[in-house]
């Protein structure tokens, strides 16, 4: 009998093993999903937490890669430094000021010291070509886009050759507007200012020009955005348009209450996209103004040009670390700002 | 009656209003093609400015009548009857003719004046010397060893026709300094002017005499009322002076015109030589399959993983994964500079500084954008096939490879030719892994080096842009349409 018995147990025994060891469909499903994200999982430790983590640290160090063994942990002191400021105030134009602080900027009286002079201008620089550039980029982008949205013959040969120049490296854009906004011979002032009279301005050597300057490189590759806001008015209802006009509004009331609330979140978007854009900005002031020194005056020393010099040209990069910090923490502010102050201006068709 | 009227009249008004409208849309259509087509000649202006550049010479760039076309004055080869003559100052030592003999004159000092003797004899240590003011009286004798002796120079001012000379395999233009008997001549080199003149044995007239060529650069110049096209020869106070370059042997024309009020005849003259220099300037074979390589290996990568995650987010029901997708798409929003720091410390440490690998290995672990546009796609993917596929006993990958890659060609196809570009363009990141010298870089880098080091060579410089965008422009004329979707799609282009 005993043996009769055995039999069953055994069996009974083998499926018990074999379940353990058996994933239910649903369970391997969840496996076999993970195994697909294992390179952004691997990319994600290796790439961008690992990094991260390690740059907080090195923020905090003096670390320089020429000399890593005297490599102090140093806490605050890198953003302390890249903050700092002494106020003077004085008539002359010579003051002293704490050891290690030169002149930043002088407003007035006030003069202003820092153990970074070179970061304010930075700063400065940063700020005021955002505050020039994007304006004039996102509404140059959205009067292309509703240009090409029209049904005039050709309309996207023309579509293609807004675009066109976002396809072009940005080395070659700087190269070629550096000959192009020349003073004497430079085609913008030759072929358009001149003839207006407005005179042969050297864009790239005064220094209050420097920034409309670099605006004018930034709307050659506008491109892009166009195409963004051509999507979102193409997304437009029609009927909304007919709408509009049997109640007898004109284009520009169509434009003021139909088609800009509709692609408000296009421009929400593009402003986000834009303001990351802008302050990670490099390239084509690199080219201009020889190996990123900034220029005349440091009229165009951005903020990463002044990351990247420290970091790469210095090799400070404890203090590098501190300056991509400030930049991802005021990143991350300006973008939280923006979709905060979104839900007064942009509107979601969906009653979101 | 009334009603008819009335009938009329509102219908004349709608056809009034209906006109209006057609003229409003011919005119609205009409100005809109005008803005698009000047805003499209402002945007394709740089790009006609470096076409223009970079076919052209720095001669036909400094003028600033070069028109955008590259083209040269048309110029006419004037041979002008005057004989081409060449001046010189004749450098030799000086000989004196006593009595049939040539003997050669020396700088002699005696009570600290310079005499000039010829040396007749040397007899022991005695040499024996003629006065070469005054050979008539009777020889000197010092006791002057002959070693010591320098050679008395001359200089002689002399002028001589020049001759295009072939003789054997002597060849060139050279002065003839004497007609000897016999039909042979002296010759001098005008560009060995000291040398001793040579001999040959031909006659003068055996050789071409040079005339005086001239580029003259032609004008167009109105005379009674038609335009000719002449050949400035020279400007005077007054007027100037014009040959017709259709009949040559007539007497120059003198015209009393202002020469800078004149238009020159210009011809076509491209220089796409430009090219090649630039080509060799930039080493641009090697940049080129630096840049080639990496973007295509990266593409690849980008390519594969972004596949493989977005077939991960879209087709298993995986717990917490829109916290994970979110967790992805906010790393949009990190800055690339806080964590290049730190990696290149590492690239550094384990010697890949200065080689390919931090542009390419980093794209083989997928990132935020290309994840994005195809997971998008691949949820527009209906389920019944990957279904039908399980069912009939296809594992994930089989389903990946048979289904869902065919199904999203086009959105891969995208995301490779996205990445390609943007690798192809990017300058900052080959500019800290493999520096910012010349060497094994990639066409973005080696472009900017170039711009630094030769920016007074707008030609080169231009030619260098064209070629470095070259690729970049026909991947986007060969896929535009994928492109441009493709941007719409993720949003962003790289």
């Amino acid at each position: 009998m005993a043996t009769v018995q055995s039999a069953p147990t055994t069996q009974l025994q083998s499926t018990t093993v074999e379940k353990r060891f058996q994933i239910s469909p649903r369970r391997a499903q969840i496996l076999w999903g993970y195994f697909f994200l294992i390179p952004w999982i691997i990319g994600f430790l290796l790439f961008l937490l690992g990094p991260m983590v390690a740059s907080l640290y090195l923020s905090m160090t003096d670390y320089n890669i020429q000399r890593p063994g005297e490599t102090k942990f140093i806490g605050t002191d890198n953003y302390e430094k890249i903050f700092s400021l002494q106020v003077i105030r004085s008539e002359s134009t010579d003051v002293t000021f704490k050891q290690g602080y030169s002149e930043a900027f002088r407003i007035g009286p006030l003069h202003f010291g820092s153990r970074d002079y070179q970061v304010w201008k930075a700063i400065q620089v940063t700020l005021t070509f955002a505050v020039v550039s994007l304006p004039i980029n996102l509404s140059l982008a959205l009067f292309f886009a509703l240009l090409t949205n029209t049904k005039v013959p050709g309309v996207r040969l023309f579509r293609t050759i807004y675009y066109l120049p976002s396809v072009i490296p940005a080395v070659v854009a700087a190269t070629v507007f550096q000959q192009f906004l020349r003073g004497q011979d430079g085609w913008l002032n030759v072929y358009l200012l001149h003839p207006l009279g407005l005179g042969n301005p050297e864009w790239l050597q005064q220094t209050n020009l420097a920034i409309p300057a670099l605006a004018i490189i930034g709307t050659w590759g506008v491109g892009t955005t166009m195409l963004m806001f051509l999507a979102g008015l193409q997304n437009v209802p029609t009927e909304l348009y007919e709408a509009a006009e049997v109640d007898g509004a004109n284009y520009w009331s169509r434009f003021r209450n139909v088609t800009l609330p509709m692609i408000s979140p296009v421009i929400l978007y593009n402003l986000v996209i834009g303001l990351i854009g802008t302050f990670q900005y490099f390239v084509v002031a690199y080219i201009l103004t020889p190996r990123g020194a900034g220029g005349n005056g440091l009229s165009m020393y951005f903020y990463n040009l002044h990351l990247y010099r420290e970091a790469y040209v210095f090799f400070e990069m404890g203090y590098a670390s501190a300056l991509a910090w400030i930049l991802f923490i005021v990143v991350l502010i300006v973008t939280i700002l923006v979709f905060r102050s979104s839900s007064r201006w942009v509107f979601y068709a969906g009653g979101k | 009656m009334e009603r008819l009227r009335g009938f009329l009249s509102n219908d004349n008004v709608n056809q009034r209003g209906y006109l209006k409208r057609e003229v409003y849309q011919v005119l609205g259509a009409g100005t809109l093609l005008m803005i698009m087509v000047g805003v499209a000649i402002v945007y394709l202006s740089p790009l006609v400015y470096m076409g223009s550049t970079a076919l052209k010479t720095e001669g036909q760039l400094s003028d600033p009548d070069d028109p955008i076309v590259p083209m040269s004055p048309e110029t006419y080869h004037y041979v002008s009857p005057d004989v081409e003559t060449f001046r010189y100052t004749y450098r030799h030592s000086q000989m004196l003719d006593y009595q049939g003999q040539q003997l050669p004159v020396y700088d002699v000092i005696q009570q600290g004046k310079i005499l000039k003797y010829a040396l007749l004899e040397t007899r022991d240590n005695v040499s024996v010397f003629i006065d070469s003011e005054n050979p008539d009286a009777a020889p000197i004798e010092l006791e002057i060893a002959t070693e010591d002796l320098k050679p008395s120079l001359v200089n002689e001012r002399l002028e001589v026709n020049l001759y295009n000379v072939s003789y054997e395999d002597v060849k060139g233009k050279f002065g003839l300094v004497e007609e000897l008997e016999g039909n042979r001549t002296l010759w001098m080199n005008p560009e060995a002017v000291n040398d001793p003149p040579f001999e040959l044995p031909i006659a003068a007239s055996d050789a071409d005499i040079a005339r005086n060529t001239q580029d003259l650069i032609m004008y167009k110049v109105p005379i009674d009322g038609e335009t000719r096209e002449l050949a400035l020869l020279e400007t005077g106070r007054r007027g100037a002076k014009f040959l017709d370059p259709k009949n040559p042997d007539a007497e120059p024309l003198e015209l009393d015109v202002r020469v800078r009020g004149l238009e020159k005849v210009w011809k076509l003259d491209p220089h796409p030589e430009n090219f090649t220099d630039a080509m060799d300037a930039i080493d641009y074979v090697k940049l080129f399959g630096n840049t080639l390589f990496i973007a295509a290996v990266s593409g690849l990568g980008a390519m594969v993983s972004a596949t493989l995650v977005a077939y991960g987010f879209t087709r298993f029901n995986i717990p917490y994964a829109n916290i994970l997708f979110l967790i992805l798409l906010s790393t949009i929003v990190l800055p690339p500079q806080v964590t290049q720091i730190p990696t290149y410390i590492v690239y550094n440490k384990i010697g890949w500084i200065g080689t390919f690998f931090p542009l390419i290995v980093p794209h083989f672990f997928s990132n935020a954008y290309n994840v994005f546009l195809l997971r998008q796609y691949m949820m527009g993917i209906p389920l019944d096939m990957d279904e039908a596929a399980r069912v009939d006993g296809a594992n994930p990958f089989q389903i990946l490879w048979y289904v869902i890659i065919p199904a999203a060609r086009p959105a891969l196809v995208a995301v490779y030719l996205f990445h390609f570009l943007f690798s192809w363009n990017d300058f900052q990141q080959p500019l800290i892994y493999l520096g910012g010298g010349s060497g094994n870089t990639v066409l973005a880098v080696g472009l900017a080096n170039f711009t630094r080091i030769y920016s007074s060579q707008q030609n080169l410089m231009m030619a260098a842009g064209i070629l470095t965008m070259l690729v970049p422009l026909a991947v986007f004329f060969f896929a535009q349409r994928i492109f441009m979707q493709g941007v719409v799609i993720t949003g962003v282009e790289k």
